[in-house]
């Protein structure tokens, strides 16, 4: 399989003292309204924060993609919350939304590939990594005495275990109820 | 905040650096968990630290996040992958492993939240005919996937006995011709049950599954007889009675039967009665469920249902009591949806639980057949045919093939909409990795396959249920309690040598 070679943009550090801020919002009695700016805020994650507000709010997004959206936001229930209230969760949520839409660009990439390679694990194509890739253990120089002797002895207890499982196979079966699924079918096959 | 959590108001975020994941405020401490199923439980203090770029080669924290796929500079892309396959085994099997078979409409119970939408034992125009079984059973045996499971669902099976014994029969003759491996499961009220059905179920391999909803007031309010008359007392008698037959019999202690519960809200004051019934019976597990206003439910909701936010409250409080009664030593019964959860979280493993995929098991993991041979994208969408809307019906075993089930462009909807990388919402939250979303439950409470997230039940009751779980991941005493029942539960599967991970969880 050709490797290709993605490399993602360099992403800006995103810091509440960096942060531009969005236009104050207009609160009346019935709704809260801010006009944003799509090149700053991006759009992705103002759809993602009005999204959000939808249990609690009636949105409404109006404006240029390309350039400033005005969000209205408007209390489901007016008892339970306010327009204030809502244009503050909103920003919050557009602040946090602007992380994870930066993280999530940042690494398609790797996802995509990560992915096409657990398909071609899945299909055979290239075989999983070996528990040892995996996990490495670490070498033995690192073990103190106490681990050595515990690990020594563990091992000694596999081999009785295995030695004694082995014993047991060589007991009769002659209905082969121990056989595995393939033996069987071998036998099957044969007969 | 929105139900999703977001960044305190202060934090400095150093995103060129971060791993691809997803996180969670659990208040106090932050849940990070990547699509590859790796999850880490962190301080808020730490999290902050890390966002902010601050956790180098010799902090703390480092060779954990290093290890489960974290840092980008540190992945392990071929761990990574095969860490994907596993917690997604499901996918790499081509078509349905669960097949429901709805060999009746007929009931003999009232149910007040009746799922199965079902008829008067007097309509036998709804039990499904032998011609149609066959064909059923071909149209099964057509699918490709190497597993197959055949579940009897009604309806009451037992009404429509002959065609249960007939399906099981065939089924298991071209099992045996076609070198498949088959697995078969009757989900019954037990009221209906004789010592020669049991029998047959028994030489016939078939595992046996019920209804219990708790003490006798309960289930006889949720579920009476047509007519009046106590169903509980009957479901007890066959319990105990089907248990001593196994117990007796080292060969049948595999098919030790399950029971499941709804909780309605009547169940809401019954938690620890419900636990403590099911521990006296000897059950190994108790499947607390939450009920979907579909079907009948949905007509009598404001009679027997509850808002979500009160099933999570009922669930933590019922699990509390149930890791207290592991701890104190006075059982070992374990909660099924936290073990579905954990199999899934701790283990990296799909437990083949058909709701909680990404994409659902619609057509990819399960099918369901109605008695008069419809094919339907699952129980729940045949249901929503017995209201009077096909949507949900994908083809017909008289007339179609498989070809065109996977092909139909309900189907298609239906992935589309399940995967939760399509959903805005789902595809942010920590608990994708291990959620999913049902497209018939969404389409029924929401008039769309797609829901919409921040105002549906699904999602407030799944992230309650999440969150749950979590925490008490996080607290050393139910952890301790967790670990057992993962590891008895592996054992189980691996000395039955049935039903192991990735295959379909049979008791619904």
């Amino acid at each position: 399989m050709k490797s290709k070679k993605k490399t993602a943009k360099k992403a800006p550090k995103l810091s509440p003292k960096k942060k531009p801020a969005a236009v104050a919002p207009k609160i009346s009695s019935l709704e809260a309204a801010l006009t944003l700016d799509v090149k700053t805020e991006g759009l992705e994650p103002v759809f993602g924060a009005a999204y959000l507000m939808m249990d609690k709010a009636f949105v409404q997004l109006s404006g240029d993609r390309a350039g400033k959206i005005t969000v209205i936001l408007r209390p489901k229930d007016p008892k339970a919350t306010t327009p204030k209230a809502l244009a503050e969760e909103f920003l919050s949520d557009l602040a946090s939304q602007k992380v994870r839409w930066a993280i999530s660009r940042n690494n398609q990439p790797v996802r995509e590939f990560i992915a096409e390679q657990a398909v071609l694990i899945a299909n055979g194509t290239i075989p999983p990594p070996s528990a040892a890739e995996a996990a490495p253990e670490p070498a033995a120089e690192e073990l103190t005495a106490e681990q050595r002797a515990e690990i020594e002895k563990l091992i000694s207890e596999v081999e009785s275990e295995i030695k004694t499982m082995n014993e047991k196979k060589s007991v009769p079966d002659p209905k082969g109820i121990k056989a595995s699924w393939e033996e069987k079918q071998e036998q099957e096959n044969k007969a | 905040m929105s139900r999703l959590t977001g960044l305190a108001k202060d934090v400095s975020v150093e995103t060129g650096n971060l791993s691809a994941f997803n996180f969670r405020d659990m208040g106090g401490w932050h849940l990070l968990t990547n699509d590859w199923g790796q999850f880490l439980m962190m301080s808020t203090a730490d999290f902050e630290r890390f966002m902010a770029g601050k956790v180098g080669a010799d902090d703390p924290l480092y060779p954990e996040l290093e290890s489960r796929g974290f840092l980008k500079a540190r992945l392990d892309f071929r761990q990574l992958a095969a860490n994907t396959v596993k917690k997604s085994s499901f996918q790499w099997f081509p078509g349905p492993s669960l097949h429901m078979i709805v060999v009746t409409l007929r009931c003999n119970q009232k149910c007040q939240y009746c799922h199965s939408s079902v008829v008067d034992p007097s309509r036998t125009d709804t039990d499904m005919d032998v011609a149609t079984a066959k064909k059923t059973v071909d149209f099964i045996f057509s699918t490709p996937n190497p597993t197959i499971c055949i579940e009897f669902q009604g309806g009451e099976p037992l009404l429509n006995w002959p065609v249960v014994k007939f399906i099981t029969e065939y089924a298991q003759a071209k099992a045996k011709a076609g070198n498949r491996k088959l697995l078969m499961a009757l989900v019954c009220n037990f009221t209906l049950m004789t010592e020669d059905k049991l029998d047959f179920l028994f030489d016939h391999h078939v595992s046996i599954c019920t209804s219990l909803d708790g003490p006798a007031e309960l289930h006889n309010k949720n579920r009476p007889f047509l007519g009046g008359g106590e169903a509980q007392q009957k479901v007890v008698y066959w319990l105990e009675k089907i248990q001593e037959r196994c117990n007796a019999d080292p060969k049948k202690k595999y098919y030790l039967p399950g029971a499941l519960m709804t909780t309605t809200r009547f169940s809401m004051d019954y938690g620890p009665q419900i636990v403590d019934l099911y521990v006296k019976l000897g059950l190994e597990q108790v499947f607390l469920r939450p009920l979907s206003p579909i079907g009948y439910a949905k007509r009598v909701w404001k009679d027997v249902g509850y808002e979500p936010g009160e099933f999570v409250r009922f669930y933590e409080d019922t699990l509390d009591y149930i890791i207290d009664l592991n701890v104190s030593g006075k059982s070992d019964i374990m909660e099924r949806m936290a073990l579905i959860l954990l199999s899934k979280i701790v283990k990296g493993e799909d437990p083949g639980f058909m709701d909680l995929r990404s994409p659902a098991g619609a057509v990819l993991g399960c099918l369901a057949y109605n008695y008069n041979g419809k094919i339907f994208v699952s129980d729940e969408g045949r249901m929503v045919d017995h209201q009077g809307d096909p949507i949900f019906n994908v083809g017909d075993v008289a007339k179609d093939g498989w070809t065109s089930v996977i092909d139909h462009p309900t189907t298609r909807a239906c992935v589309t909409a399940s995967t939760l990388d399509n959903q805005p919402m789902c595809q942010q939250c920590a608990f994708k990795p291990y959620c999913g979303v049902e497209p018939v439950f969404h389409y029924e409470t929401q008039k769309s396959v797609f829901g919409q997230m921040p105002t549906s039940g699904w999602c407030v009751s799944h992230m309650g249920v999440f969150d749950v779980i979590f925490r008490k991941l996080r607290d050393p005493r139910s952890r301790k309690v967790l670990d057992k029942w993962l590891e008895r539960d592996q054992c189980r599967w691996q000395e039955s040598g049935n039903v192991p991970a990735g295959e379909p969880e049979v008791v619904r």
